[in-house]
């Protein structure tokens, strides 16, 4: 070699010195980045120059030199770069700048890993985007459906909470990225490695790449599915959380009575205005917002809860009118002890309304029923008593059968009256009547009725006094059927009453009410209590010898009831008093 | 001899009401369904038919429809069923008459020879409006003679219930309170004696109906007044 003779050095300005090196080529040339000074102006001092450096790699006369392990002749000699040197003939030093050392670990380390990175994950699938999108489209859709089914299904890993699952996800995630990022950071020293150890770096980090593909491709799915099932929230810890607190506290809300509640709540107010009283003393006119704002949410709370009690009210109303076309509550809108108060009501009233349209059905049943058979017992009830007429009409010697027929008379005669009151009875007291309410005069009623009866009371030798309001009194009512309770009343006074005896018949005028007092004294001991009385089929004499239906209180009471008045019987010893009141209408009525 | 055709399926019903009837002098005949009554009817010249309601095959309510498309014949119609409401349909349907069962067959032979009356004599007979005669339907009073006359039927009353029928009759369609009945038949103020309007005209009610409890010329409204109810022919 002869460099003495015709040295020649070019040197190549750079910036960058962390490579440093020194070719040399066939014709002698050397080429140079090394900065030229007193010390590296001669080929030789170069070489030494770079000799003396930390890590350096030399091909010189077919010889590496080296302090760089891995990057020995036996470890290089077959590779693509040492060939080309070699055929090229040229001789290298080169060596990197110690200050450079760490920086190019990291760069080699580096670049190991995302090549093997980017091959594992980005290159297949930016190769492939086409197909790739349409999977990942695909794969949204269809997450979460069974084949042919609309709804969304969810596997156990959806029914953990979201906060476990991506924590899980991120340690893993975390735990991959240290093992892909994390040895350049901390400073392995690669160098140091073998290149088998690379080998199974790299392999690992393949490895790595995937299994964090699939981690992120796991928890992605599964919030995608949650999202779709609308129980991302739902599926959370902080959801159960607040959950649990809602109802753990209204539970305890609940327990503490109505007055412990109160206390806690008007201490909170009180508590939220003190606070924010001082503030606005203390820290100026900002807080006087709060303030206001509190006032106006407490304003609403109360009147929000006022209209609750207010519709509770009403229903209860409706139910204690009988009005059984009141809507429910809408439970929904109550909290608390209210909802509970709300739904008990919505379970009565509906309780309520069945029953009323049960009984109403059954006893509409019944009436129709006592219709219908009495219409079946009155055809041959005719010929019954047209047959004992016509017997009587026969000329009968036999003063035994003469008295038989008679009984048959009188027995087919009331079997006829019973039918008649079974159906008027049991279609007053079921209200299965079609009332003409007319504006009438007590006073005149009273008369007519006494007209009707006067015969009967004379042959019985029974008085009738009378005492009656100078002034007309009316009362709003049906005009036969009034006058059905009061002939009930009379029938019943002329039946039995005491003979000889006198009646009273008085009416009062109360405010707005009339009374119709008839009195009188039985002839019978009367053993019965009113109740029994007012029962149907019950009579004053008990043997049931005499004639009648045994329904005629019942039935006057019903009728009296159906006018909306009222219907008293007292008894006192032998005293009999029938009660009847009316609500009394303005002479000058609408009528 | 008029011919009366009864109709109901109860056979025994119908014979008690032939031997009721041809008593009272009537022709008697006999039918146990719709059916057979309207063959009667073609066949036969029939002055009254006693018609039930509830029968087999063409009941009494279709039996009168198809009577009165050509027919004037007085119907009476019998029938269990007592509702106002079945009352008020049987006499929509064209029937003159309605008598529940059971009845009375005094009664019932009452409103037949009252049917029978004004079908064959009234109407025609006595036509002589005079001027001091009152009518409705067939309450007839004339006031020259003092007499009453009910469907032909001359009725006996008192002269105080001669003069409250007069007043009622006179003013037939007006309800009258007791007092005012007094007030205007006695032309002089009541003071207690009115008392006795109300058995006086329970009184004229039994002379001049067939039924008191069912009045058809002098009406209680109870607890308002009487009324002689206003009946056009």
């Amino acid at each position: 070699m002869k460099y003495e003779a015709e040295e020649s050095i070019e040197y190549e300005s750079t910036s960058r010195r962390t490579y440093e090196y020194l070719i040399i080529d066939d014709a002698g040339t050397a080429y140079t980045n090394i900065a030229k000074t007193v010390h590296t102006d001669t080929v030789e001092e170069l070489k030494a120059y770079i000799k003396a450096k930390k890590y350096f790699w030399n091909y010189d006369n077919n010889e590496v030199d080296t302090n760089v392990e891995k990057m020995k002749f036996e470890d290089i000699a077959y590779s693509g770069y040492f060939g080309r040197i070699e055929k090229a003939g040229y001789t290298v030093y080169s060596c990197v700048n110690d200050e450079s050392t760490e920086f190019y670990k990291y760069n080699l380390v580096y670049k190991l890993v995302s090549n093997t990175y980017e091959y594992a994950s980005v290159n297949i699938a930016i190769r492939s985007s086409f197909l790739f999108l349409a999977m990942f489209i695909y794969i949204i859709i269809s997450i979460g459906h069974k084949k042919g089914e609309e709804a969304i299904y969810l596997n156990s890993l959806d029914n953990i909470p979201l906060e476990i699952v991506g924590t899980v996800a991120l340690i893993l995630i975390g735990i991959e990225a240290l093992f892909l990022f994390g040895g350049m950071s901390i400073g392995i020293d690669y160098t140091s490695i073998s290149s088998r150890m690379i080998d199974t770096i790299i392999s690992l980090c393949f490895v790595l790449g995937i299994v964090m593909y699939i981690t992120i491709t796991i928890t992605g799915v599964t919030i995608v599915r949650r999202i779709k099932a609308k129980v991302f929230w739902k599926n959370t810890l902080i959801y159960k959380f607040a959950k649990w607190i809602k109802r753990s506290t209204s539970n305890m809300l609940t327990d503490i009575n109505t007055t412990g509640k109160l206390i806690v709540i008007f201490g909170a107010f009180y508590i939220i205005q003190l606070v924010l009283t001082i503030k606005f003393i203390t820290d100026g006119a900002i807080y006087i917002f709060w303030l206001i704002a509190v006032w106006g949410v407490t304003l609403k709370m109360l009147i929000d809860r006022l209209n609750k009690t207010k519709k509770i009210k009403e229903k209860i109303k409706n139910m204690y009118d009988g009005n059984k076309d009141s809507q429910p509550l809408n439970e929904e809108e109550y909290r608390g002890e209210s909802k509970e108060v709300a739904h008990w009501l919505n379970d009565i009233s509906g309780g309520l309304t069945n029953a009323i349209e049960e009984a109403m059905k059954s006893e509409r049943l019944k009436t129709e029923l006592i219709t219908n058979v009495s219409h079946d017992i009155k055809t041959p009830l005719t010929s019954i008593i047209n047959y004992v007429d016509l017997m009587k009409q026969e000329n009968i010697e036999n003063e035994k059968v003469k008295e038989y027929l008679e009984i048959l008379d009188n027995k087919s005669q009331r079997l006829k009256k019973l039918t008649e009151d079974l159906v008027e009875a049991s279609k007053a007291s079921s209200g299965n009547i079609k009332l003409n309410i007319e504006k009438l005069n007590v006073k005149e009623l009273i008369k007519q009725v006494r007209g009707e009866f006067e015969d009967k009371f004379e042959q019985r030798r029974l008085e009738i006094i009378e005492n009656l309001p100078d002034t007309e009194v009316y009362i709003k009512a049906d005009s036969r059927y009034m006058f059905r309770v009061m002939e009930n009343m009379y029938v019943n006074i002329s039946k039995y009453a005491l003979e000889n005896s006198r009646v009273y018949v008085d009416v009062k005028k109360e405010n707005d009410i009339v009374k119709i007092e008839l009195k009188n004294i039985s002839k019978d001991k009367l053993n019965i209590s009113v109740d029994e009385l007012m029962q149907r089929f019950v009579r004053g004499d008990s043997a049931r010898t005499t004639e009648g239906s045994g329904l005629g209180i019942s039935i006057a009471k019903s009728l009296t009831t159906l006018q909306k008045g009222k219907f008293n019987i007292y008894l006192d010893g032998d005293l009999f008093k029938v009660v009847i009141q009316f609500k009394v209408v303005n002479g000058d009525g609408e009528f | 001899m008029y011919n009366i055709l009864v109709c109901d399926d109860d056979k025994e019903i119908v014979e008690a009401i032939e031997i009721y009837l041809t008593k009272e002098g009537y022709n008697i005949l006999k039918a146990y369904n719709g059916e057979q009554a309207l063959e009667a009817i073609r066949k036969n010249e029939i002055h009254l038919i006693i018609l039930d309601i509830m029968m087999p095959k063409v009941n009494g309510i279709q039996v009168a429809r198809k009577i009165r498309e050509d027919k004037g014949i007085p119907i009476i119609m019998l029938s269990a069923k007592s509702e106002d409401y079945d009352k008020i349909n049987g006499l929509n349907t064209g029937a003159d008459d309605y008598i529940t069962k059971p009845f009375n067959p005094l009664e019932l032979i009452a409103r037949v020879n009252s049917q029978i009356r004004r079908y064959t004599h009234l109407g025609s007979l006595i036509k002589d409006e005079q001027e001091n005669s009152y009518k409705t339907g067939d309450l007839k009073i004339n006031d020259a003679t003092k007499e009453v006359f009910v469907e032909g039927r001359k009725i006996k009353l008192t002269p105080t219930e001669y003069n409250i029928l007069k007043f009622l009759t006179k003013n037939k369609g007006k309800v009258f309170s007791i007092n005012q009945i007094y007030e205007n038949v006695w032309e002089d103020e009541a003071y207690g004696a009115e008392n006795i309007i109300a058995v006086h005209i329970r009184h004229i009610r039994e002379k001049i109906e067939i039924n008191p409890k069912e009045p058809k010329y002098l009406k209680v409204i109870w607890g308002i007044g009487y009324k002689i109810e206003n009946i056009n022919e």
